[in-house]
């Protein structure tokens, strides 16, 4: 009886031993691919990837803390979940009725009437990128891998549907268009997955054309995941499996050598890494387009950026590659940059954070502001430092006053405002507005002194006039000179007498034009200028030519109370928008607002001076803009 | 004849090891649903150092101690209650089996929530140390009293006398009158 228990227990023993050694032996990832759909791209745990899944175990707040990210959801498989757009609401836009279904898991976009016959035409939404502030939406083509996208574009805040070419500031077009097919597999792969392929076996070969490009698109993750920032993993979940190996460095305090920390690089490879996607990147030859395709970039978090990318900038622009490009399009640099070379497109700050003098001279980084993963002491709720992802206190000085002395900065002597006031922000004045991009204006990374004479020479705001709405450029130049010794530049009657974002709004570019669209409607410009003034602008640009920013001008002037409800077809017939126009115009002649105020064109009987107006308006700088992200 | 009312030194023993085990097992459980209550106020108070996601770990270690605890306390009574069952050699068995069986109760749940106190990201502190000990304590003592019990008889119906609650009991006399 013994020993037959005896027996027992060695072989259960036995068995639990082998399971065991199985276990840890056994490869822990899965062929991803076996299960996963044909007609859209799939994530592949290969290259020594292995996917968020394997961090969150021993790392549970830093993977807390991302997956409560946009960075994570900038590419998900659409789905109820994750679908934002609302369920059989209808929108119409140049006469289609278009809707969102659900069937199940699944969500549905419908053309009313597009099908054969009258039929509705529905198409299965696939992929979705964006979470943040708009959900771009994307169908299995059911060519291979190739996702072909819904044209129109789902804005979160605003909940609120739009043709996908008025996201972009784009030149006006007459119909709406999406992406050609292929787009996904071919562009957003970059930057909003982690390790994205294109892999396109047809790509190269003379007789196939783009739209027949087949696809095999794989990446390591959707989204932007642990691995983008850390490197490939695998070697390091396999050799921490070893307890012993772990606890020696929870015990030493020394850093695992087997995964990159960005925080432990120095300022300048941390913040490449950030520039893998963040910036303004090329290739440096077309065997490199080819490699990326097959095998995906190269790069790896703590290597030097420019060894695998051509990081764009204007001062580098006789180099041979980007004297190809600009040939190529004759755009390219006032596609992305302002004149001087500041850039001026958003989601590429790394481009402005390697022209400051803090980072150049400094060890500013974006690290210095930005933590990746919020801390365990930091109040906020997660959902708050993930609109931004800035450290705590950096909202205020303190992001500047970790190098720079606040007894001299922080103080009304430099900064000549009220210490509470938004003016005495360091960012106010030193990172304006100056960049665009998904329908708004975004904080320049590019950290510089506000001058009247850089406006004059690129057009681009300076931080003064940017709040001070109401405001001349000569008054500008005026409080430099006296404040700082900023040299007064030569102005013309205009710029003397007219305030400069009537000047931008009016008879600049349309880039200029979304910028002062926005500003019109940013709070701490409002409050600094007042705002009685701003609607018969604001309805002006409501008859803009680029979608963008009469969008952006409606938006603005819902700000005002006596506007908040106001309803503007923003894509409507030319006939539409003057009818807008005017109508603004009407309701603000009812409202109180001061007279004579000739910087801001309001003469004294509290009217409009529309020749001047007007001609200002036809100096408007109409030449083609395209500021895509 | 007049039956022999004297306990013999193996039922002084065996009540000896059952009061220890009552004893130390409702003394345990009190302490360790003491810990569940402390737990509880903590959701209650939803205090971060116990339920942020940064502190998973202890959590999750605390928790499994509270378990521990808790399960190896009913453990330990049920040790008290089952030594007067089983078969002649009690002393023998108990003498190994019960400070086996303590030492896991202590160490097991011990070894979660020392573990828990100190934590690095996904792993516990080195306290943790003392739950492999427990457990092989642990292990000790369930397999010698299982093995005990194993060797208890089917029931007098169909085994005879020897497989009632007093079999063990008589053999022992039979073994003393040798």
């Amino acid at each position: 009886m013994g020993d037959r228990f005896s027996r027992i227990c060695q072989a259960v023993m036995l068995l639990l031993v082998l399971f065991l050694a199985a276990c840890n032996l056994s490869d822990y990832r899965l062929p991803a691919h076996d299960r996963a759909p044909r007609n859209r791209p799939i994530q592949v745990r290969e290259d020594s990837y292995t996917s968020s899944q394997a961090c969150q175990s021993c790392h549970p707040h830093n993977y807390s803390t991302w997956y409560g990210s946009f960075h994570r959801t900038m590419t998900q498989v659409a789905d109820a979940d994750t679908v934002a757009g609302p369920i059989n609401q209808p929108f119409s836009f140049l006469g289609q009725t278009f809707r969102l279904l659900r069937h199940g898991r699944d969500v549905w976009f419908q053309m009313d009437n597009a099908g054969p016959g009258g039929q509705p035409r529905r198409l299965r939404l696939a992929m979705i990128t964006g979470s943040h502030h708009m959900q771009v939406y994307w169908y299995a083509t059911g060519h291979s891998r190739k996702l072909g996208q819904i044209p129109y574009i789902y804005l979160i805040e605003e909940q609120q549907w739009i043709p996908r070419n008025a996201t972009f500031l784009t030149p006006p077009a007459p119909e709406i268009k999406s992406a050609l097919p292929g787009a996904w597999n071919m562009a957003c792969i970059k930057c909003h997955t982690t390790q994205g392929k294109t892999r396109s076996p047809e790509w190269g070969r003379s007789k196939v054309a783009l739209t027949d490009l087949s696809f095999d698109t794989r990446v390591a993750e959707f989204g932007i995941a642990c691995e983008a920032c850390h490197g490939p993993g695998e070697a390091h979940v396999l050799l921490n499996r070893n307890p012993l190996r772990r606890y020696g460095f929870h015990l030493n305090g020394t850093p695992d050598p087997s995964i990159v920390q960005p925080a432990r690089l120095s300022h300048q490879l941390s913040s490449q890494v950030c520039g893998q996607c963040h910036a303004i990147l090329e290739f440096y030859e077309k065997d490199d387009f080819q490699q990326w395709l097959d095998h995906g970039y190269p790069f790896r978090p703590g290597q030097v950026l420019s060894e695998s990318k051509l990081v764009v900038r204007l001062q580098d622009r006789l180099q041979p590659r980007l004297q190809q490009l600009a040939k190529r399009k004759p755009t390219y640099w006032e596609e992305k940059f302002w004149s001087d070379g500041m850039v001026r497109v958003s989601g590429r700050e790394y481009n402005g954070l390697i022209e400051t003098p803090c980072y150049l001279r400094g060890e500013l980084s974006c690290l210095s502001c930005h933590a990746m993963h919020q801390s365990p002491e930091d109040p906020r709720p997660l959902s708050r430092w993930a609109v931004d992802q800035l450290k705590p206190g950096m909202r205020g000085n303190q992001a500047c006053l970790q190098c720079h002395d606040s007894a001299r900065f922080d103080t009304p002597a430099h900064t000549h405002h009220p210490p509470a006031s938004t003016g005495s922000r360091c960012y106010n004045c030193h990172m304006p507005y100056t960049t665009y991009g998904i329908l708004k204006a975004i904080r320049s990374h590019q950290i510089d002194t506000p001058t009247v004479q850089a406006s004059l020479q690129t057009g681009r705001p300076n931080a003064c006039n940017q709040c001070h709405l109401d405001k001349t450029l000569d008054w500008a130049a005026s409080r430099l000179e006296a404040w700082y010794d900023v040299p007064k530049p030569k102005l013309s009657r205009e710029e003397r007498s007219v305030a400069a974002s009537l000047l931008w709004l009016l008879r600049g570019d349309a880039g200029q034009r979304a910028l002062m669209a926005w500003s019109l409607g940013w709070d701490s410009a409002r409050q600094a200028s007042g705002s009685d003034w701003m609607p018969p602008f604001l309805g002006q640009l409501l008859e803009d030519p680029y979608d963008a920013v009469r969008f952006i001008a409606a938006r603005s002037l819902r700000r005002s109370e006596a506007f908040a409800d106001w309803n503007y077809e923003f894509f409507g017939p030319t006939q539409v928008r003057e009818a807008a126009h005017q109508e603004v115009l009407k309701r603000w002649r009812g409202l109180p607002h001061e007279p004579d105020r000739p910087e801001v064109l309001i003469d004294a009987e509290g009217a409009v001076r529309r020749h001047l107006q007007e001609r200002l308006l036809r100096q408007r700088d109409d030449r083609v803009v395209n500021l895509a992200e | 004849m007049e039956p022999d009312s004297t306990p013999t030194s193996a039922e002084i023993a065996t009540a000896t090891y059952l009061r220890r085990h009552l004893r130390f097992g409702w003394w345990s459980l009190l302490c360790f649903l003491t810990l569940g209550i402390v737990l509880e106020s903590l959701h209650g108070f939803k205090v971060g150092w116990y339920l942020d996601v940064a502190n998973e770990t202890r959590r999750f270690m605390w928790t499994l101690a509270h378990a521990h605890g808790v399960l190896l306390s009913l453990v330990n009574l049920a040790f008290a209650v089952t030594l007067p069952h089983l078969a002649a050699d009690t002393v023998r068995l108990a003498r190994l089996a019960s400070p086996c069986l303590m030492g896991a109760t202590l160490c097991l749940p011990g070894g979660f929530l020392l573990g828990g106190v100190v934590i690095h990201g996904g792993d516990p502190g080195l306290g943790i140390l003392l739950v492999p000990v427990g457990a092989l304590f642990l292990f000790i003592a369930v397999l010698l009293t299982a093995r005990r019990a194993t060797a208890l008889r089917k029931p007098a119906s169909s085994q005879g006398p020897e497989a009632t609650p007093s079999g063990p009991r008589k053999r022992e006399g039979r073994r003393r009158r040798r």
